[in-house]
């Protein structure tokens, strides 16, 4: 069946590009190796769908971070541009069109102009594997997840690019920091997704959401501890690789103005930044699928989803919701904690990370084993750490809520009038 | 302690003579630049004394013949302050650097050598801290006058106020 | 930069030179660093200053003794009650003026809540500087409401030229005092929810404790003062140990570091004490406002103040330390001499000597921490 046009072997899967491919090779009549163009042809379309919905993404997220930076900080955020300062990002974005293009003029010529490509296209690339819903992915490789990880090892050639190429110490450093943090962080990442993949049997991302269910204590995440132990691995490993804080040291602004992108402005700039904006996703989308249950409704079995338009659509929407709630946790992060150093994001990475990643893969292969001789000890445990997960969130906002009582807050603000 | 009885200790232990007494709202202890250094490592360590903070050192251009380095200690543990006073000529100002005794002296004897040209022979990196390398001259003394340009930007204008509407009115008396 | 500054490294051995500054997001004004680097890890660190030399002292030996004043102000913007009271005192001492108590005590009034003002930025800008810009905007928020007040109290929120030679500006408006204890009643709840946020978050202690250890006698030897000298272990502060004004009749504590998650004198003591001495600030300022005398603000002095000849040092505990005034006079209507000594100047000699071996991070929160403001340190 052609519509697996990057799948070799295993479950027939459907995805976009071969959808779409196939439709046009039946309406075109093309045959033999010319078939191959009208696969091409959908690439194409499916590339730029998907570069739309980056884009869309992107800018608005930045809307989202500015005021919920705003209300953390007891002030409003951008509220000029657009209803509630919602086109500011469309005001940025032009902006940053329209200025010189400027190159230093020490600056590597061929590299410098390079570099922030690389970058957007290891960011990109991943979008491929990613699941929108049971029947929207653009390819649905059976490689999906090891695809993700290599691909965005191409971000780290275009950061030392960048960093080097802009001729400034500076930028050199932040260059290095930024390298050094992101291949150092792909080691945890890779081995706690591995968790998700042991449980799934597939590499491939659709295979790993449907190895889930709807239901909370259906997703990897509450499997077992391990597995949820992963998951908190993998957030902050992929935190990491995003260069969000706690980790931004590559973008310090108090040390090095802006690392390796201090002297790029105008589109290059925007290139940059737009990958960093859409990375959000990324580390949200890739959490969701491998440990909450992607795209799955409750009581909805992923064939009778995949077949139906509006389950389609309703699977989208969760999807979004708890990628967008991912992405949340993630901004409202940035706001809170302060940076961590460089020697000390090393050990983290090295000393706590990787060795807790280890035991976390180890585990879940243990307790696969044991849970397959005692199925039923296995969704109890998996019922138990579902609970156990939503106490925990529910005493965040609990406790939350008992400080802000404490401090009297009501009258304290009433006070500032 | 008084600066009267301080004197007196710094006579004893160095030899009559070494320190005298300025007189003034807070009297002084005057020493002579070429026994400033045993002189402040005396009232560091002596046990009756222990002047270990060294908090303030400022230069004094006393026209025509003379300049004055004040040093103002305080001892942390005794609760007591001096005032140390040591005198210089005018055309060749120069004071034993007490940089080895504090190091906290050192960037202030370097703005003392920058605004008034005072060398402090014992300094590890006498050179200027508040004007560029370039400035010639030191501000602080008597008889400064700025140079005409500096780097080619003239440093007078010549009016500083042009009317362009109207009069000033004439400037009031008293 | 300055070319001589490059006779203060070693340049045969190839490691980068960096200048990190003048214009840097982090740097507290306009200071350049030159540093040595293999990497992230530093060889040698030397500070450059004067970028903001404005020649103050020599501009007070052409005004009268009166007229200086607003001039203090500039010494450290964010200090500015200090400046104007510690020459203010110093003149004084040398005309034998006695200060009314009214006075005095709405001198100590505004001090301490421009003490309290001024750790609200320090602090602010520490966790800046460490990346957690929450706290900063806080901070700010805060300040704004000893802004307002100070606003009422002389009619200026940074530079407030209140204190004069004899006394004070203004006298407190009515309702004054209500708005000072409204203020003061949810500043503490705000201090408790500030440690909370950032004084006691695991990241921001694992930047700054034992970090840059300044030993207490390190920091006497190099002339440290005020939070910084009190974060290593000294117990030395002017408003006890050379008591002016009304502190005596005042109850408080001098914070000492202590080194609770760290060693002695690291940046987080530096940090706690600042935060523990906002708490006493607010002590002292009820006190100050409880026990207000009546009488005049200001005493008789004379129109043209022309002192005896003779010199006076004068020191008040500023929010960054000791602020000096060395005042002399010839008998004439301007200062023969005027000598600002500030808290940060001598910050800025201990850099050097701290900075083998540290990072460029450290070198970072080490700056941050010491609460260093440019133009004190150049005038």
């Amino acid at each position: 069946m052609t519509g697996t046009l990057l799948a070799t072997g295993g479950a027939p899967r459907t995805d976009l590009v071969g959808t779409l491919g196939d439709w046009a090779v039946r309406i075109t009549g093309l045959s033999g190796w010319k078939s191959g163009l009208a696969y091409l042809g959908a690439m194409v379309v499916v590339a730029a769908l998907l570069l739309a919905f980056v884009a869309l993404f992107a800018g608005p997220v930045t809307w989202v971070e500015r005021r919920v930076a705003g209300r953390m900080q007891s002030r409003i955020g951008p509220n000029r541009v657009g209803p509630h300062g919602f086109l500011q990002w469309l005001a940025d974005g032009l902006k940053n069109l329209l200025k010189e293009d400027l190159v230093p003029r020490e600056a590597d010529p061929v590299l410098f102009r390079l570099a922030p490509y690389f970058v957007w296209a290891g960011m990109f690339g991943t979008f491929a594997v990613l699941p929108f819903s049971a029947a929207w992915i653009a390819a649905d490789a059976s490689i999906g997840i090891l695809y993700v990880m290599a691909i965005t090892a191409l971000v780290v050639v275009g950061l030392i690019m960048g960093g080097w190429a802009s001729n400034s110490k500076w930028s050199l450093l932040g260059g290095m920091r930024s390298a050094a943090q992101i291949v150092s962080y792909e080691i945890p990442t890779a081995l706690a997704i591995l968790c998700p993949v042991l449980v799934a049997g597939s590499l491939s991302t659709q295979d790993i959401i449907r190895a889930q269910g709807g239901w909370p204590w259906q997703w990897i995440a509450f499997h077992d501890p391990f597995c949820l132990a992963a998951l908190v691995v993998f957030f902050i490993a992929s935190l990491a690789e995003g260069n969000r804080t706690p980790f931004d040291i590559p973008e310090a602004e108090s040390e090095l103005v802006s690392g390796y992108n201090t002297e790029y402005s105008g589109f290059r700039f925007l290139a940059f930044l737009f990958a960093e904006w859409a990375n959000l996703w990324i580390m949200g989308a890739v959490a969701t699928l491998a440990f909450l249950g992607g795209w799955q409704l409750p009581g909805v079995p992923a064939d009778v989803q995949a077949a139906s338009i509006l389950l389609n659509v309703a699977g989208m929407a969760v999807f979004v919701g708890k990628t967008s709630v991912l992405v949340l946790v993630i901004i409202h992060l940035r706001w809170t904690l302060p940076r961590i150093r460089v020697d000390q994001m090393m050990n983290i990475c090295w000393k706590y990370l990787v060795p807790i990643s280890f035991v976390c893969l180890l585990g879940a292969a243990g307790w696969m084993l044991v849970a397959r001789k005692l199925p039923r000890a296995g969704v109890a445990a998996s019922v138990a750490l579902s609970i156990a997960g939503a106490a925990l969130v529910l005493s965040l906002f609990v406790r939350a809520r008992w400080n802000r009582l404490r401090m009297g807050a009501a009258a304290y603000w009433k006070q500032l009038t | 302690m008084e600066a009267a009885d301080i004197a007196r200790l710094i006579d004893e232990r160095l030899g009559a003579g070494t320190a005298s007494v300025y007189e003034d709202l807070e009297p002084q202890v005057a020493i002579a630049p070429e026994r400033l250094v045993e002189a402040c490592l005396y009232l560091r360590d002596a046990q009756e004394l222990r002047f270990d903070y060294m908090r303030c050192l400022t230069g004094l251009d006393l026209p025509p013949d003379a300049m004055a380095v004040v040093i103002h200690l305080v001892s942390t543990v005794l609760k007591h302050r001096l005032i140390l006073r040591v005198e210089t000529s005018r055309e060749r100002p120069s004071v034993p650097s007490v940089e080895g005794v504090w190091p906290g002296a050192g960037w202030f004897e370097r703005e003392v050598f920058d605004l008034l040209g005072v060398d402090f022979p014992g300094n590890r990196d006498l050179r200027r801290i508040l004007l560029p390398d370039e400035w010639i001259g030191h501000p602080l003394r008597k008889d400064y006058r700025e140079s005409r340009a500096f780097f080619n930007i003239p440093t007078r204008r010549a009016e500083s106020i042009r009317v362009v509407h109207g009069s000033v009115p004439p400037a009031e008396e008293g | 930069m300055d070319r001589s500054i490059l006779q203060r490294f070693d340049l045969t051995g190839g490691e980068m030179l960096l200048n990190m500054g003048p214009q840097h997001p982090s740097t507290h004004g306009v200071i350049n660093f030159v540093i040595q680097a293999d990497g992230e890890v530093m060889q040698k660190a030397v500070p450059e200053v004067g970028y903001l030399h404005r020649g103050m002292e020599k501009i007070a030996e052409g005004m009268t003794w009166a007229g200086f004043m607003p001039f203090t102000d500039r010494i450290d913007y964010l200090g500015a009650m200090f400046a104007n009271q510690g020459y203010a005192m110093a003149v004084e001492r040398l005309l034998g003026v006695e200060v009314p108590r009214r006075a005095e005590h709405l001198r100590v009034l505004a001090c301490e809540l421009n003490r309290i003002a001024s750790h609200l930025i320090g602090l602010g800008s520490m966790a800046l500087d460490l990346g957690a810009s929450t706290p900063f905007t806080h901070a700010i928020r805060e300040r704004e409401a000893i802004n307002d007040l100070t606003e009422e109290l002389c009619g200026a929120r940074l530079t407030y030229n209140y204190a004069r030679v004899g006394g004070v500006s203004h006298d407190i408006p009515s309702g004054f005092d209500a708005r000072v204890k409204r203020f003061l009643d949810r500043f503490l709840p705000f201090v408790d929810e500030f440690d909370r946020l950032i004084t006691r978050n695991e990241i921001f202690v694992k930047r700054s404790a034992s970090v840059a250890v300044i030993t207490a006698a390190e920091a006497i030897a190099h002339g440290l003062a005020g939070p910084n000298l009190r974060a290593s272990g000294v117990d030395w502060d002017l408003r006890r140990d050379e008591p002016y004004s009304v502190y005596p009749e005042m109850e408080f504590d001098v914070p000492l570091g202590r080194g609770e998650r760290g060693v002695v004198g690291d940046c987080y003591d530096r940090f706690v004490v600042r935060v523990e001495e906002m708490r006493q600030s607010a002590r002292i300022v009820r006190q100050a406002l409880g026990g207000l005398p009546a009488g005049d603000i200001q005493a008789k002095v004379p129109r043209k103040i022309k002192p005896a000849p003779g010199s006076c040092y004068a020191a008040v505990e500023s929010a960054r330390g000791e602020m000096g005034f060395y005042v002399v006079s010839d008998g004439g209507p301007e200062p023969y001499r005027v000598k600002i000594r500030c808290g940060s100047f001598t910050a800025m000699t201990i850099i050097e000597h701290k900075s083998p071996g540290l990072m460029i991070a450290d070198l970072v929160a080490l700056f941050a921490s010491l609460d260093v403001v440019a133009p004190e340190v150049d005038r």
